[in-house]
Formats: structure tokens, sequence, C-alpha cells
């Protein structure tokens, strides 16, 4: 079967492009670059939260000891502390090594000093090499030991009871002992409830974010279209620009000598600029269902609608490139259209960091437009009239503009 | 195969083309030559669909270049004067895509392809993108871009402006092989001793006029044997008729006070007795230049002018 002209274009406008890596790269690079800056802005890439590793070494191995350690972890997983119980000799070599923000010892006898309300130490070996995580631990520390004190200067009596056991013969404290301690602790609580519990203040924290942003969402979940379009916006731009190299090759007006029309000329174009946007979208729905665990149901209709806006959007640039008399001017119309269409159409910032009123005037350029439906595509989700209006939004935008652009290009090769 | 009728081209007030008429039949080569501005190009691009004629008509192969372009352009090779090739493929990629630019597809194509290939010599550099080819080279590669379709006409506009000597003499050589295969082809340039020793028929051009046309030996006739004499030196050009009137047949062509330029019979045995004339008038020579009947001598006899001016 034999191709039609356009494809045989599309085709050679294809292994151009791919003869050109360099070009390739930067349409990539730059949307990845800015992409990257403006994750970090954003607070990461929703990586790991950093945690301290502290080594512990219990050589006290009492209740005490036992819930000191557990109030330093305390939080589980969202703990800033990661406690690692150990011997001293390999607590020693590991923080010596570097492998650890801190070593905590808890001296043989630390939890009868607390009990019977005798001075105490605890050892805290921090790691110079660490800045931020070594700080946490003292301050942590520091907070526990205050508490601790705090605790024994209150209830010392009952400890130091406590810490003495039963009296001589007998397995359990009496009945009356317990009960006795109970009262004298609830009375003590009670003595200082005015100084310790004032008049009871309900903190109610609340997490400010973004209204938009859902919770968790990974900042790369945000960023990615963005970037992905401004990929597309890059590509159309170049693509639109070898109009110039084709001119100044001679190749443009060879065309026109052959039974060929400009038509499929530009068609082989356009075509090809749909592959490049088919493939990088693919390449970058990959990488993030890989990286960022975006749901997979989107991939596919993602794609689709990927390549086809990135596709439809270079006839635009086409038309900007033909309204230039000399390749420096074609350039600068498409570069003022470039940088607009990015701020507005959600691809320099989120549209969902944006001010509603631009979010507004954004949906409405061709990338926002795209840029909106693919976002809900993303997420597996379908909005089918949305989809359809956009679908023919797109569409008519560039048949007018593809139209327009053989039309100038015909005037001015006639002109020449 | 080509038939033109008094085709006219203007830009707004300027006329490129003053109304030209001419014809080739396919297996000749048919020159159009002229200085640079003449209307060369510009009948070419009317040719080949890139200049639209402001009135007249043009036929390629019996097909109006008006009314019928496609059939008119599918029949057409064209050798354009800058190279139009992707220097970034390489040259099998390059005669595929305007190969298929005319129709052709599949083993039709690529069997021309290797065809035109091996003919424009660079099989050999088959793998490499046409960036790294020489002049020469690319060159070759353009022509054979015009020619993978097996084209009835082939229009070359100055097909060797800049190129090396041996790439030369291969495009001409390949020019008379189609030539000889039955192609029409219309051969434009400014350099003479192409235009004579290729040429059939050939056609002057100046100014956007035909001022002569016919076979080499035709034009050579109507130069009548005349030679062309350049003189240098110091003339006063308002007393040169007087002092040459005594010449049979001598015709001033163009005279000022630094130079002359005469037409002549048998100059070179005259040469004595013209500066001994000039020399009786007070006027001196110091450089002479004496070109035997040839298409140059026609041109300025015709224009007063050097072709290459």
């Amino acid at each position: 079967m034999s191709l039609p002209f356009f494809l045989v274009s599309a085709r050679k406008d294809f292994r151009r492009r791919l003869a050109d890596p360099l070009a390739m790269m930067s349409w990539l690079g730059i949307p990845v670059v800015i992409g990257g800056l403006l994750s970090l802005v954003m607070g990461g890439g929703g990586g790991v939260t950093p945690k301290a590793k502290l080594l512990l070494v219990d050589q006290d191995d009492s209740f005490v000891s036992q819930a000191l350690a557990s109030f330093a972890s305390g939080g589980g997983e969202n703990s800033m502390i990661e406690l690692v119980p150990l011997e001293f000799d390999e607590a020693r070599a590991r923080i010596d090594s570097g492998d650890g923000s801190g070593l905590l010892v808890i001296p043989e006898g630390f939890g009868q000093a607390i009990m019977e309300d005798e001075p105490t130490q605890l050892h805290l070996l921090t790691n110079p090499a660490h800045r931020i995580l070594p700080r946490i631990l003292e301050e942590g520390l520091e907070m526990l030991v205050e508490a601790t004190f705090y605790g024994q200067q209150l209830l010392g009596d009952q400890l130091k009871l406590m810490s003495k056991g039963p009296a001589d013969g007998d397995n359990f404290f009496a009945n009356a002992v317990i009960a006795a301690q109970a009262i004298s602790i609830n009375d003590r609580i009670q003595a200082v409830e005015s100084t310790l519990f004032p008049p009871l203040i309900d903190l109610e924290v609340e997490v400010v974010t973004d209204k938009k942003e859902s919770s968790g969402q990974n900042p790369m979940t945000l960023l990615f279209p963005g970037m992905l379009f401004m990929t597309m916006l890059f590509i159309a731009q170049g693509m639109s620009a070898d109009l110039w190299e084709e001119k100044q090759s001679g190749t443009l007006r060879r065309i026109q000598s052959t039974p060929q029309s400009l038509h499929s000329f530009f068609l082989g174009k356009t075509l090809a600029a749909t592959a490049i946007a088919f493939g990088v979208t693919g390449l970058g729905l990959a990488m993030g269902v890989s990286l960022f665990d975006f749901p997979l149901g989107g991939f596919l209709p993602a794609l689709l609608w990927g390549g086809f806006s990135g596709g439809a959007l270079v006839p635009l640039f086409l038309w900007a490139q033909s309204l230039g008399s000399t390749q420096q001017a074609g350039n600068m119309m498409t570069s003022m259209l470039l940088f607009p269409m990015m701020m507005l159409g959600g691809s320099l910032f989120p549209m969902e960091s944006m001010p509603d009123w631009m979010v507004e005037v954004g949906r409405w350029t061709p990338n926002g437009m795209a840029l909106v439906e693919f976002k809900v595509l993303m997420t597996g989700a379908f909005d089918g009239l949305s989809l359809l209006r956009a679908l023919l939004c797109l569409s008519g935008m560039s048949c007018l503009f593809f139209y327009l652009s053989v039309r100038r290009t015909v005037r001015h090769l006639s002109a020449a | 195969m080509i038939k033109i009728h008094d085709l006219k081209k203007t830009y707004g007030d300027q006329t490129a083309l003053k109304g030209i008429s001419l014809s080739a039949e396919g297996g000749a080569i048919y020159g159009l030559l002229g200085p640079n501005g003449a209307g060369k190009s510009t009948t070419i691009g009317c040719l080949s669909g890139l200049i639209e004629p402001t009135a007249g008509s043009a036929e390629i192969a019996g097909h109006d270049v008006k009314t019928d372009p496609i059939a008119a352009k599918s029949v057409l090779g064209v050798v354009p004067q800058e190279l139009a090739l992707y220097d970034d493929l390489s040259a099998p990629d390059n005669l595929r895509y305007w190969g298929a630019a005319y129709g052709l597809r599949g083993k039709a194509l690529e069997g021309r392809v290797q065809e035109v290939l091996a003919r424009i010599e660079l099989a050999d550099r088959a793998k490499e993108p046409v960036k790294n080819f020489s002049g020469g080279m690319q060159r070759r590669l353009n022509f054979g871009c015009a020619i993978v379709h097996r084209p009835k006409v082939l229009l070359l506009d100055e097909p060797t402006v800049g190129v090396d000597p041996q790439s030369r003499r291969k495009l001409l050589e390949l020019v008379r092989e189609l030539a000889a295969e039955g192609t029409c082809v219309l051969y434009t340039t400014h350099y003479m001793e192409e235009a004579q020793e290729l040429c059939d028929r050939l056609a002057v051009i100046d100014h956007g006029s035909l001022i002569a046309e016919g076979t080499l030996e035709e034009l050579r006739d109507r130069v009548g044997g005349r030679d062309l004499l350049r003189l240098r030196g110091s003339f006063r050009a308002d007393e040169v008729p007087a002092a040459l009137a005594g010449f049979e047949g001598i015709e001033i062509l163009n005279s000022d006070e630094e130079s002359l330029l005469l037409s002549m019979p048998g100059a070179s045995r005259q040469l004595p007795a013209v500066f001994s004339a000039l020399g009786d008038a007070n006027m001196s020579v110091a450089e002479t230049t004496l070109t035997q009947p040839n298409l140059e001598s026609l041109f300025i006899q015709l224009t007063g002018r050097d072709l290459r001016e």
C-alpha cells in the first residue's frame, strides 16, 4: 500500500527531528528543569521525611528506661526519631563511622535513681557531620528530661514508695496502700491543677493548605501536566521554526514545483509533531506511573489526548511563523504566543496556585483547555461533554490556523 | 515539449519578462543565455509553477501550467539554482522523498533511487548525511533529486554556479545523457562556454526580452565573422568615430575615456592600422583583447554590454 504524501512528509520530518537530538533534548529539558525547580519550591518531591536515627544503648533495661525510649520514638511511623537499640560497642562503632544522628546511653540504675529522686545522667553523643537532626535529638531529649524532673517533683514520694516495693514478707502491695497512694496522687494533681491546667485551652490545630489542593497530593502530580504541556508548546514552536529552515534550504520552494500541495507538506509537519507529542506524553506518563504513583487507569486516554493536543498546537505556531517576514521576526511572533500561553495555560505555574481570574482566562487558551482535560483523564476520570467541547475547540482552532498558515506561506513564496 | 508564448511577468512597476516566446523539443538541450537579472530564473519560475505569469501561456508536455498545473508539474523536473536538499538526511533519503513527491512509491521508487544514486556517483556515500558532502557532491544530489521520477522536461537554473570543474563536467555529462534519452532540457546559464558546449539551440535574453534565438551556428552567422576588439588606454569618445572612419565594416559598440569596444572583420590583420589611426588622433592604447566570433561577441554586439556585467 502506498503512503499518501503527507505521511511520507511526516516520516521525513520525524526522521529529521531524530537526527537532531539536541533540539529534542532542549524541548524536554527546559520544562523538566523548570518543573524540578518549582517542585523544590513547593516542598520537594513528596519523598521520605528525613528522620533522626538515634542509636540507643539501654544499660538499665528498666520500666523507666523503656518508657523513656518509648517516649523518644513516640509517634511510630510519623516520628522524626528512628530508634535503633544496640549494644554499646556496636553503637559506638556505628556513630564513629557516621551512621546515625546520635547515640543515647541510658546508664544502669537510671530507673532506680528516678524513682528515688536521686541525681542521674543520660549520655547523648551527636554526629557532628549532621547539622539539623542531632539538634532535633537534643531538643527532644531535653524536653523528656525536664518532663521527668517535674514528674519527679510532683510524685516523688509515691515513686519512692513504689520503688521500695511491698513491705517485708509481702509479694504485693496491700490494697489499702494502693488506695492511699492513688488518693495521694489524685490530691497532688488536684493541688497543682490550677497551676498546670489553667482554664482549658482547646487547641484546635488546622493545617492550612490550598483549598484546591487535595491533601497529601504529590507536588509532581500538580506540576507534571503543566510541564508536559510546556514541552508540547516547545515542540510546536520548534516544529514551526522548521518552516524557516525549509525556506532557507530551498526545499519549501522545491516542493512547490512538484505536484504536491503545501497542505500535504504542512500536514506532514503537524503529524510529525503529533508523533513526537505522543512519544513525550507516553514517556512522561510512564515515569509518572512508576515514580509518582499516577493512576494507571488514566494512562491510555491521557496518552491519546496529550498526543492529539500537542499536534493541535502546531498550526497555531506555524501561522505565527508565517506572519514574520524574516526568521527573527517569525521566532519573535511565536515567542509572543509561547510565553503568555505558558503563563496563562498552567504550564509555568499549576492552575491550582494561580488566581481565579487567571485560571478563568487560562482555561480558554488552547494549551490551558487541553491541560484541564488532560488532568481529568490522567486521574482515570472522564467527563464526556467537557472533553468533546475541548476536542471540537482544539480541532477548529487547528484547522483554522492550518489554513491561514498555508495561505500566508503561498503568498510569501509567490512574492519572493 | 516546452511551448512558451508571449510570457509576461510584472512586479508592480517593474517588468521581469516582456513577452517571451520559445519552444523546445524532446531530446534537445535548449539554452537560455543571459546576464544576471535578465529574466532567466523568472522564466523557469513561471514554467515550474513557482511564479504565476502576468500574461501569456506556457505548456509542459502539452499541459498548460496555469490551467493544468498538477499534470504539468508531474512531468517536470527542476534543478534549482540554490541547493534544495535536507542536509540532515542521507542522499537516498533525499532521493526517496523527492521521488515520493512525484508519486513514486515502493519498489519502483527504491529501484529508481539506487539507479540515480549510481548515476550521480554517490552510492558509496549513501549512509552519510548530506551535510558531510562536498559542494560538488551536493550539486550532483540536487540534480539527482530532479530526475528521480524520469521527467519528460528538465529545467536547470544555472546548476553549475560555484561548482568545481570536475563536478561541472560530471553534471554536463549527466545533462547530455538525459537529452540523449529523450528528455527535453531547458538550461539557463550565464557561462557562454557552457552554453556553446552543451546546447543544441539557444536563446539570448536580456532585460526580460529575447534578443536572439537559434542554433549555435545560426547565432554565429548573425555575428557575421566579425571579431571583437577591446582596447584599454586613453581615448576621446567624441573623436573616435572620425579617427576610425577609414576602416571598412568597423562598428563602435562602446566607447569612453578609458575603453573602446569595436566589432570588425579581420581585426587581427587590421590591428596595426587601428593603433596607428588612434595614435595619429593623439589617443594611446595600453591593452588589447581580440575575441573571435562567439556567443559573447554576439551578446555584446546586440546589447553593447558584456554578458557578465
